[in-house]
């Protein structure tokens, strides 16, 4: 090593070695000024350089210091204020109608269990059932209740036992006890969620299992409660580990910064994304209580996903993974889900029951090392079944024509955002298991008939509702009723045909007392100028006349030209009116004779709502597909009630009720027996339109009215008429349910006569064409026939 | 031969001989104040004519006890939640006279008079036509009519009220 040159000055600057005498003296003097001064301007210029650099470096620090501070500080803003805005964006959930037991009511053991499968209830064989758990022993079904909160307040999860003997309720039991009636939780049947709305119920933290607040402490965070945000211990032995395999790897995120990822940023693995979410922890951490924070994340944490989005939250979790509420989950079933937070994916016990079995049960031994569970606990709840619903009740709705109602009946009242983000809870009016005979009814059927009649294409639309309380009981939109698209129950207007008859009747019994189901009409050719001087001529389907018949008969074989003569006696405006007023015909429509053969156009529930007070005794009743809309904090925000209005006078509509029974039995819908059996009461009327397009059956007992629709949606001629395509798919959807024939004897309003059939006189019960008849007070005949 | 067929509709019969004893005389209600107590218009004044021939609607064990639910909260002063259990009770037994009278009366005490008219002529449809419930029929539709001006259908129907009390057959 060479040492360093000493240096006379400190510049180090060597001193001239020429030069002598004054003038070189001051010369040199000279020089050493002019030395020394640009050495003092040289060191001058490093020295402001210097300063220039400190400068410079002081401000860029200072710079940095204030950006970081801006940083933290927007940082803490944000999350500070979306925190406190926080909304639990929540889609509508929608339910069926609940199973309402009553003792001594009709209900096949088959179809309780089916009620119970269609609401989420899974069967299970151990002596204790857990809510949403039912067991079946022969004529016996035992089931544990899911508490639900209706309009009339909320129903606690309880015990029942229902023992059905002859088809009927035949005893009751609840908690134990018996009892005369019970009410089932309902099935959700879908939901109505926006566009980015995740599917989550908010549920408030001391709604939590105790026992879930704890395991999820246990298994993401033992420090919760202690740290301010960050857990120094599991961040550097996370830092460690990802220093190691240079990459970042392992997770020490504590259960607030998990929140603050879920809810603020995005998952990958940088660097700057960690050091936002540490600083927004611990901003959370500071303004916001530990309870606040844990709810949070109770409700956020993201746990699979389904057809209609991402499921967040353990509450929703628990509807969709076990059919349950979180409340009442088992310790393994709260292991599961704990365990899910990891990788919900990764563990889904769907798709991967080992994988989230072997999840389930490491997280079942760390519950049991905190201390949580007892070591024999331990060995039971790892000796469990995941329990899992084999198919879950949420998700994309099975019941799209019907869902498509419930949107269409609420858009009236409530903005789409409220509905799609407020969490409310529609109470509907869905049968499940009427829709479920409707969707198989016409599933089975349309092929068979397309079969016999060697078309195809055809399609299909099924109203079902009680005609009593107007509830919508189920809809069929599409032969593929899960199909979503062009719903034909609501949207498809066809030509009505035949179906048109019974309310030109009515009209005749409502207004004169000469019309009686006796009075004569002749059913010959007719030619009728019409305001636009063409002629019309109608046609019987058979394309035969029939001479003179009665009007029933002319209702019963359906006969067109006796028809249309019938609606001339009464008025084209008159009966017009009538129509009108059940809905079927809009107030500015043209008029046509041809309207008595039902050339208009209407919807299968167009034609159910104006058949609703023929089976209502006359009331009409506004179809209704829901009956309440509950709020998020369970209060009731609307109500649908039965409101009732009296439409068409009570005698008139119990003759038509009875006519129409006959039609069952004797008439165009005597095909019926073939599959219903002989001897019903059932009140129906066939429907065809014009070169066979369309098929129409309408039919209702004392209980349930139907309409089916069947037809191709190009509108060409399909071979179907009213009998031959919709009549066997309604007796497919009534076959075997034990209908509730009408009471024609108790049909209110009427008297019983015998005439004799050939003349429509009064007659004794002896003459040979006799038959006993109903009447409108005063209308009966006063003749007598000779019986010859 | 005829025969009115439509009491046969409500089964069992249960006939009450008219062993009750009279409590005095019906009043008419003034209609000046809107608010409605049913038990003191619709209901009070068939209690007395609980004498006559009587006949009972059929209800299920579970039918009665929604109708005793609806009575508590009709008594707690909730009508909505009344109504809810009405309702239950009405999809259980939808052609019970009974049950669309009640309707008629929780209609009437929430000021839905036209409703409250729909449902008390439904009962009186469906209903036995005599005794307390015609009575209670056609009182409902009387203050209802009151209500809805029509002074003159309140008349008529206050007149077939008083027309409700039929004495029964005499046995030997």
């Amino acid at each position: 090593m060479s040492k360093p040159r000493k240096s006379s000055n400190k510049t180090g600057s060597r001193p001239d070695a020429k030069g002598g005498g004054p003038h070189r003296s001051k010369r040199r003097s000279a020089q050493r000024r002019g030395r020394r001064s640009a050495k003092g301007k040289s060191s001058t210029a490093i020295q402001r350089a210097r300063q220039w650099l400190v400068a410079v470096l002081a401000g860029l620090a200072g710079l940095a210091i204030s950006g970081a501070g801006v940083w933290v500080w927007s940082l803490q803003k944000t999350v500070v204020e979306q925190f406190e805005q926080r909304r639990w964006d929540q889609p509508s959930l929608v339910y069926a109608r609940p199973l309402q037991l009553d003792r001594g009511m009709r209900l096949s053991t088959a179809q309780l269990v089916f009620e119970l499968q269609a609401a989420g209830y899974s069967s299970a064989d151990s002596a204790s059932l857990q809510p949403g758990q039912f067991r079946r022993r022969g004529d016996s079904v035992q089931a544990q209740s899911r508490a639900f909160v209706f309009a009339d307040g909320l129903q606690p999860s309880v015990a029942v036992r229902v023992k059905i003997a002859e088809q009927r309720v035949d005893a009751l039991w609840v908690a134990g006890k018996p009892a005369t009636q019970f009410r089932f939780d309902p099935a959700e049947i879908g939901a109505i969620r926006g566009v980015g709305v995740d599917d989550r119920k908010f549920v408030p933290l001391q709604a939590f299992p105790p026992l879930l607040i704890t395991a999820i402490q246990a298994v993401e965070d033992r420090q919760f409660k202690h740290h301010f945000g960050i857990d120094w211990h599991g961040f550097a032995r996370a830092v460690w580990v990802n220093l190691r395999s240079a990459k970042l790897r392992q997770g020490g995120s504590t259960i607030t910064q998990q929140l603050v990822r879920n809810m603020y940023l995005s998952h990958d693995r940088k660097l700057l994304r960690k050091l936002n979410e540490l600083i927004m922890a611990v901003a959370l951490e500071r303004h916001f209580s530990k309870p606040e924070i844990l709810e949070s994340y109770l409700n956020e944490v993201y746990l699979g996903q389904h057809s209609g989005g991402a499921i967040h939250g353990f509450a929703r979790a628990s509807e969709y993974y076990f059919g349950r509420t979180v409340a009442s989950l088992e310790p393994q079933q709260l292991a599961l889900l704990v365990g899910m937070v990891r990788g919900a994916s990764w563990y889904n016990p769907r798709s991967h029951p080992q994988r989230a079995r072997t999840r389930r049960d490491l997280v079942l031994e760390l519950m049991h090392n905190t201390g949580l569970i007892s070591a024999a606990e331990l060995a039971e709840f790892k000796s469990r079944p995941l329990g899992v619903t084999a198919t879950p009740v949420l998700g994309r709705s099975q019941f799209p024509a019907f869902m498509d109602m419930v949107r269409r009946q609420l858009q009236h009242d409530y903005q789409a955002e409220d509905l799609q983000r407020d969490g409310l809870r529609v109470l509907t009016t869905l049968d499940p298991y009427q829709q479920h005979r409707a969707e198989q009814a016409v599933i089975n059927t349309l092929p068979k008939v397309e079969r016999s009649l060697g078309t195809s294409q055809l399609q299909a639309g099924v109203v079902v509702v009680d005609p009593q309380t107007g509830d919508l009981l189920a809809l069929v939109g599409d032969r593929q009723p899960d199909r979503r698209g062009f719903n034909r129950a609501l949207d498809a207007r066809r030509q009505i045909g035949s179906i048109i008859k019974p309310f030109i009747y009515l009209q005749a019994w409502s207004i004169a007392s000469h019309y009686t189901l006796v009075s004569r009409l002749d059913d010959q050719p007719i030619s009728i100028k019409t305001d636009d001087n063409k002629i019309w001529q109608p046609q019987n389907y058979d394309l035969r006349s029939h001479g003179e018949v009665s009007l029933l008969s002319a209702l019963l074989q359906s006969y067109n030209q006796a028809t249309v003569r019938l609606g001339l006696q009464l008025g084209l405006s008159e009966v017009a009116g009538l129509l009108q007023r059940l809905g079927l015909l809009e107030h500015n429509a043209r008029l046509h004779p041809s309207l008595f053969l039902g050339a208009l156009d209407a919807t299968p529930l167009q034609v159910a709502a104006a058949y609703q007070p023929l089976a209502a005794d006359g009331y009409q009743t506004e179809l209704s597909a829901v009956r309440n809309v509950l709020s998020g904090e369970q209060s009731l925000r609307s109500g649908y009630p039965v409101r009732i209005r009296q439409l068409l006078d009570t005698a008139p509509v119990a003759l038509l009720q009875y006519a129409l029974t006959l039609v069952s039995s004797e008439g165009t819908g005597r095909g019926l027996t073939a599959t219903l059996g002989p001897g019903r009461a059932i009140a129906s009327k066939t429907g065809t339109s014009n070169d066979k397009r369309d098929s129409w059956f309408v039919g209702f007992d004392e209980e349930t009215l139907a309409v089916v629709w069947i037809g191709r949606d190009d509108n060409t001629p399909a071979a179907v008429t009213g009998a031959n395509a919709a009549l066997p798919v309604w007796a497919a959807l009534f076959a075997g349910q034990g209908m509730q024939d009408i009471d024609v004897e108790a049909l209110p309003g009427l008297y019983w006569y015998w005439v004799d059939q050939r003349n429509g006189l009064l007659s004794s019960e002896a003459c040979p064409q006799a038959r006993v008849l109903p009447f409108i007070a005063r209308s009966e005949p006063t003749e007598w026939s000779d019986c010859s | 031969m005829t025969c009115n067929k439509n009491a046969l509709r409500l089964v069992p019969l249960t006939v009450l001989l008219g062993l009750l004893l009279a409590c005095g005389t019906q009043q008419s209600v003034p209609i000046s104040d809107r608010s409605v107590n049913v038990d003191t218009q619709p209901r009070a004044p068939v209690e007395q004519d609980g004498q006559g021939l009587q006949i009972k609607p059929l209800q299920t064990p579970g039918v009665q006890e929604l109708l005793a639910q609806s009575a508590l909260a009709e008594q707690a002063g909730d009508l909505q939640e009344a109504t809810v259990l009405m309702e239950r009770a009405m999809r259980l037994q939808p052609g019970n006279p009974e049950i669309l009278q009640r309707m008629a009366e929780l209609n009437q005490a929430a000021e839905h008079y036209e409703q409250a008219l729909n449902y008390a002529a439904r009962s009186y449809d469906l209903g036995p036509k005599v005794g307390e419930l015609c009575s209670r029929n056609w009182h409902t539709i009387a203050l209802s009519r009151e209500h809805l001006e029509d002074h003159a259908g309140a008349a008529e129907a206050r007149q077939r009220a008083s027309n409700c009390a039929v004495q029964p057959p005499a046995r030997y």
